[in-house]
């Protein structure tokens, strides 16, 4: 059985799509001059060096951390490294740095999300199990891009 | 109700405004720079960035503990005394 096979049975199983956050907001210091902030609309990880953000859509970390609960976030992590986007391969970067410090919890639901490759995960999300999942969405001095 | 830090950004956008500049991120946080919270602003230019520290008279200060300013990436962050100037002045 493939990892998107398990996936899809995961989805049958027990995600019932995004759940209520509660609204405010919450700061997590990952690293020096690195922050997480997690709203009701999702989590933005900002480098305060540079002002670069990196948007994580609420949908897709609850699905996420649904799968976390259910104790199987190992099945997404063999993915062959030809199929990963290079820019997912930077946030895998980022969270082997940041695991060791804090909010690790979090940085283990941002690993497993990075290493998917979101945008051929979304496709196949819309296809096969009719989820719509938001990009993830990087921002920076240079650049804005979806993912 | 708006969170404080989200507050405390919009201000200071405001303030930033007066001088006519919009800068590309501004980002307060009390978690960062304990104790008080860390600001950070990111400008488009770096001309802007150079107005802001002219006008907060930075050249001037004798204490410059507070300040981080990263000319390559147009960001200047300010913790402790310096935010506190960056309110006072701006």
């Amino acid at each position: 059985m493939t990892q998107k096979q398990i996936f899809k049975e995961f989805i049958a199983l027990g995600y019932d799509g995004p759940g209520t956050r509660i609204p405010g907001l919450t700061d997590i210091q990952l690293a020096y001059y690195v922050i997480a902030r997690i709203t009701s609309t999702g989590c933005t990880i900002i480098n305060l060096l540079s002002g670069t953000t990196i948007h994580l859509p609420v949908d897709l970390i609850d699905l996420f951390e649904s799968l976390n609960a259910w104790g199987g976030s190992n099945i997404l992590r063999a993915q062959p490294e030809d199929k990963i986007d290079k820019t997912i391969l930077n946030f895998q970067t980022l969270n082997l740095r940041l695991a060791r410090r804090q909010g690790e919890y979090f940085m283990n639901t941002l690993s497993e999300i990075c290493t998917t490759g979101t945008l051929d995960f979304r496709e196949w999300l819309k296809s096969e199990c009719k989820l719509r999942i938001k990009p993830i969405e990087f921002s920076s001095l240079d650049k804005y891009k979806e993912i | 109700m708006i969170p404080k830090e989200i507050e405390i950004q919009e201000q200071i956008i405001q303030k930033l405004q007066k001088h006519d500049i919009s800068p590309f991120s501004v980002v307060f946080s009390f978690e960062a720079g304990d104790p008080g919270g860390m600001l950070s602003i990111t400008f488009y230019i770096q001309a802007e960035m150079n107005e802001i520290l002219g006008i907060l008279g930075y050249k001037n200060q004798c204490d410059k503990s507070g300040w981080l300013i990263l000319e390559k990436n147009n960001t200047i962050i300010f913790t402790g005394l310096a935010l506190l100037h960056l309110y006072t002045v701006l």
